[in-house]
């Protein structure tokens, strides 16, 4: 019983802990910066949806024992795998890109040199860690460390209370003229950074990894709501955070570096050190967790054998695949963007094909052959339904406005 | 046919009327981008003196600044919706001196940092006004 505790424990305080990652802390302080507490329903809107998401993808895989890719292809076909599959292919390269970008600028924030130097051996620790490391100590070693993070709040507090016009910000934003398209841009990509559907491919992953049962279900549930629903709160304190000291000053949060700046203000070098550890733990784990999402979901949907926790040898084309997918992220990184941007294209992307990516595994979800009793309730299907579609409306009406005015990151 | 391209025309025509309402100009999009890039560094500057952040963290960051920087100055004044005359050549003026500052920021104590810090929170404010037009 008490082993079965712990296991909740620690499930739930990993999810804490792996919840931001670059994606959210970029969306969560332009937030916070551009718009005040503005954006704040964006990050509760997509933890909710995250929140439903996981928990069916844990479900599906302790009932079904099947895989998320797997399924996808045995209930629609293979031609119609691929469909999801290439929106994921583009969509996690530029995001395992970014990941890789962000742990990269977490470096040079300690030793002060420029991040792309730290590039190069940041992709070959990620490789390292794909290659040989055991799936539990990638599931909780940099979530442990990512819990860094919950520091956010206590530099809200070493500020203060945040004054009545910038809490009113939260129903009532603000804008400059012509910075509507703004504001459905970040909104649209907050929501993309949340509801990643690497998530829930590498969620299904690891549930099948450490052989979850109908007994798990319990672990599922509470990791899925208790651990995003806390985790998203750190994101909501980058969010605060950004507000009270980034927007005054007109920062634009623009650069991951200038993120960090409103931890030293609230707690000096400290501060600044505990922001670069938290981004360096949170980006380093998004990172191989893409890379294995996508390896996942390639070696699944074909067939192959899979498993982080076998020898290199054992499942040759399952590491073979994430390695040449590891090439190409880093390739892209090696273009120049800088990662805030990169990540804003990702995030815009994701949000602009949830319907693609995640409408399949809906419809698997009501699929009592697979799940029997545990197959969803209405409700969670109109829940679902309901955010990946304001999730696309606003990718369609917002990405074309902010390309036509120049913008977009 | 005739009507499925009306409809697509009516949609592009929509998206442009929109974007004019909804969207800021190049010039107002990037004057703001300039003037938080310099509010940015301002902020650096002054916290690494007041003690508040690491060298490290100053000199990582403003390379970051400069990379962001890069290649703007010379295009502000042929950017869509750029202001004319004195105007522009003002806030050219402004982000040559504070440019300067980002290149080659003052983070040891002897130097004269408060007069890069001036010129970086002059910059700054007139590219925040600029972009608001």
């Amino acid at each position: 019983m008490s082993t079965r505790w712990l296991q909740v424990g620690l499930g739930v305080i990993t999810a804490i802990g792996s919840f931001v990652e670059v994606g959210s802390v970029t969306t969560a302080a332009q937030a916070g910066a551009t718009f005040g507490f503005g954006l704040i329903w964006a990050v509760v809107l997509g933890t909710c949806a995250l929140v439903l998401l996981l928990d069916m993808s844990g479900r599906f895989a302790a009932v079904s024992k099947r895989t998320y890719a797997g399924a996808i292809r045995e209930r629609f076909g293979f031609k119609f795998y691929l469909l999801p599959l290439s929106a994921a292919l583009v969509t996690n390269c530029l995001l395992l890109a970014a990941e890789m970008g962000g742990t990269s600028i977490a470096v040079s924030l300690f030793l002060g040199s420029e991040w792309r130097r730290w590039y190069p051996i940041v992709a070959l620790l990620v490789w390292l860690a794909f290659w040989r490391a055991p799936f539990k100590l990638i599931e909780n070693g940099p979530a442990l460390l990512g819990l860094l993070a919950l520091s956010f709040w206590v530099g809200i507090f070493k500020i203060g209370v945040p004054s009545p016009g910038l809490v009113s910000t939260m129903w009532h934003p603000h804008f400059q003229q012509g910075t509507v398209s703004e504001y459905l841009y970040i909104a649209v990509a907050t929501l993309g950074a949340t509801v990643s559907p690497y998530l829930v491919v590498f969620y299904s992953g690891g549930a099948r990894e450490e052989k979850w049962s109908r007994r798990s279900l319990g672990i599922n549930r509470a990791s899925a709501v208790l651990g995003n629903g806390f985790g998203s709160l750190t994101a909501i304190a980058l969010v605060i955070l950004s507000a009270m000291v980034l927007k005054p000053l007109n920062i634009g949060a623009n650069t991951l570096n200038e993120v960090g700046l409103s931890m030293a203000r609230a707690m000096g070098p400290v501060g600044s050190f505990m922001f670069a550890a938290a981004l360096f733990a949170t980006c380093f784990g998004a990172a191989v967790e893409v890379l294995l999402a996508m390896s996942y979901n390639i070696a699944q949907g074909f067939g192959w054998e899979w498993g982080e926790e076998k020898q290199p040898a054992e499942a040759a084309r399952f590491n073979t695949v994430g390695t040449l997918f590891l090439m190409a992220a880093f390739i892209v990184g090696l273009l120049g963007v800088d990662p805030v941007q990169l990540t804003l294209y990702a995030t815009t992307f994701t949000a602009l094909v949830l319907p693609i990516s995640l409408f399949p595994f809906l419809i698997v979800m009501n699929d009592r052959e697979y799940l029997g009793e545990q197959a969803n309730r209405p409700w969670m299907n109109v829940a679902s339904v309901v955010v990946l579609l304001i999730a696309f409306v606003i990718a369609v009406v917002s990405i074309p406005l902010m390309v036509l005015s120049g913008g977009g990151g | 046919m005739r009507r499925a391209l009306s409809v697509v025309s009516l949609l592009m025509l929509s998206v442009a009327l929109a974007s004019c309402q909804f969207s800021q100009s190049e010039f107002a999009s990037q004057a703001g981008k300039i003037g938080s890039e310099f509010a940015a560094a301002a902020t650096t500057l002054r916290y690494v003196h007041e003690g508040r952040l690491l060298r490290g963290y100053a000199d990582s960051s403003f390379q970051s600044y400069r990379s962001m920087l890069e290649g703007l100055g010379p295009q502000i004044p042929r950017m869509n919706g750029a202001p004319k005359g004195k105007r522009v050549e003002r806030l050219v003026r402004l982000y040559r001196r504070a440019e300067k500052a980002v290149t080659h920021p003052c983070l040891d104590p002897g130097c004269d940092w408060r007069s890069q810090l001036r010129a970086l929170n002059e910059a700054s404010h007139a590219f925040q006004r600029a972009s608001q037009g």
